[in-house]
């Protein structure tokens, strides 16, 4: 019984990060069809934004690390700034470009990204000792857990909470809901395209720099590629979930959380090193009984 | 006025002729210089045939079906390990101790190349028609997902089936993700992106007209 609740929290913590990844993929991809393969480097970029640039395997932070607030007010500058200039310099001048060379394009942001991190800081991996008293168990009922899962699952409350209510109840929520259902329709209705477009942007950086902090605390390592896995379950929670829907890449992400979760710990020993190909078996069968995602989007789908 | 104006049919295709050879005479020095020069020129250019085989196999589906496909380098995979199996280390002590899983047969076996080649081929070509019975049901980005849902599980198999690939031992370089989602890179990125081989001589010949 212990084992299973466990398990579901486990679940649930790996499930919130996903989904904020999958809700920042999503917001992007509905609105501009930007498969965004750069996401996980903006989430790299907001763990290294914590660091000051050296080549030692050691990291030294900018700021001291207990003063909490303003180290995240501080990582979501950076990861918003980035967003935006790599949307202005690399997506801007494609908005009328088809989705695959949106997608292209993304890689090579996502590369010039990761590379100029390995000339700042080189390619070795940095030990990083950000908040690391959060890994301290405490016990909750039955259960002894590391605090962090506490704290990564009320953060993801929190943040989906407060999306969902400026997606419902602010001007620029709504106005964004309505680009990513129907973007052309939306700008016919008197929705800016550059505003909303960047506000997107801010958002999903916002995002990526929460996820960065919540797992540089976890694995309190720095490595170069170490938002591309976040990117890549992220992106597939959106198109399991429904693409353009966005609580359907929420639902998406908890559901690769869970699922990664349970099999993880009810695999059979020698066959547990194959998780992530049964994690991804599943995907593939769910895509072939629900190819449009489990949420449908009626402006989204293929008309044949 | 030029006489190939009055015949562009016989200048395009003296134009076309020429690319051919060309193309050809190019191809043929490259793979002189893959098969002789020696050191790292050598390997550059043998690497670089490679690759364009591989863009090659890529083409054929990306452009002609207008899905991205991430997981064709999964087959690359598959015919890789297929030729290995059976060519791999022809000591005799060589092979069981790296790949103890192999049936016995395969691990008292040291095919020539061509075998492998030939191995390799139908290995990934069987496998590809299996998956692609199923997964070519679907059509767009959930296509693209299957497939890379596809080179997630076949990347993960042979990455952690030790006893039969030695997924572990060999060189982690050559068996990342990220970089064998690079694949589809080379092909520009789709079908939209390449531009159709029909289309070149179409292309060729409304811009000669439009020169004249």
């Amino acid at each position: 019984m212990n084992l299973f609740l466990q398990t579901m929290v486990d679940g649930l913590c790996l499930g919130s990060l996903y989904a904020l990844v999958a809700l920042g993929i999503g917001l992007i991809f509905g609105m501009l069809r930007l498969v965004n393969f750069a996401y996980g480097d903006f989430i790299t970029v907001g763990a290294y934004a914590l660091v000051i640039p050296s080549t030692s395997a050691a990291a030294v932070m900018y700021l001291d690390p207990s003063d909490a607030i303003l180290v995240v007010v501080a990582v979501c500058a950076v990861v918003a700034a980035v967003a935006l200039l790599s949307d202005r310099l690399a997506f801007q001048p494609l908005r009328q470009a088809k989705p695959a060379t949106l997608m292209v394009t993304s890689f090579a942001v996502g590369y010039v990204i990761q590379n100029a991190i390995v000339m700042l800081y080189g390619s070795r991996p940095k030990a990083i000792g950000l908040w690391s008293n959060l890994l301290a168990p405490i016990d909750v009922g039955p259960l002894r857990l590391p605090a962090l899962q506490i704290v990564t699952i009320v953060a993801a409350a929190v943040l989906l909470a407060a999306i969902t209510l400026v997606m419902r109840k602010t001007r620029y929520g709504i106005q964004m809901r309505a680009a990513a259902e129907d973007f052309a329709m939306a700008r016919f209705l008197g929705v800016r395209a550059g505003p909303i477009i960047g506000v997107a942007f801010v958002v999903s950086a916002l995002l990526a720099a929460a996820v960065s902090l919540l797992v540089t605390t976890q694995t309190g390592v720095l490595v170069s590629n170490m938002g591309v896995n976040l990117m890549l379950f992220g992106f597939v929670a959106v198109v399991i979930g429904g693409i353009g829907s966005l609580s359907g890449a929420v639902l998406g992400g908890f559901l690769i959380g869970f699922a990664s979760a349970l099999l993880q710990a009810y695999l059979p020993d020698g066959v547990r090193v194959f998780r992530d190909a049964f994690v991804f078996g599943l995907i593939v069968v769910v895509l072939l009984v629900r190819p449009s995602g489990l949420i449908k989007v009626k402006a989204i789908q293929e008309r044949v | 006025m030029t006489v190939a104006m009055l015949q562009p049919g016989i200048e395009a295709r003296r134009h076309h002729a020429r690319q051919y050879v060309a193309g050809l005479a190019t191809l043929c020095g490259l793979v002189a210089l893959g098969a002789f020069a020696s050191g790292p020129m050598g390997g550059t250019v043998t690497e670089m045939m490679i690759r364009m085989v591989v863009v090659v196999g890529l083409y054929i589906f990306v452009g002609n079906s207008g899905i991205i496909s991430f997981g064709h380098i999964s087959f690359m995979s598959i015919g890789a390990y297929a030729a290995a199996w059976l060519t791999c280390c022809t000591l005799p002590m060589v092979k069981p101790l790296y790949l103890p899983g192999l049936p016995e047969w395969l691990q008292n076996t040291a095919a020539p190349f061509w075998v492998g080649l030939l191995a390799a081929a139908i290995l990934s070509g069987l496998s590809a028609f299996v998956l692609g019975l199923a997964l070519m049901r679907l059509s767009g980005i959930a296509a693209s997902i299957a497939t890379f849902g596809l080179l997630a599980v076949q990347f993960n198999v042979y990455t952690n089936w030790e006893s039969v690939t030695a997924g572990h031992q060999f060189d982690q370089q050559h068996t990342d993700l990220r970089r064998s989602l690079d694949g589809f890179l080379l092909c520009g990125g789709g079908d939209r992106g390449c531009s159709r081989p029909s289309e070149f001589p179409v292309r060729h010949h409304v811009a000669g007209r439009a020169g004249r």
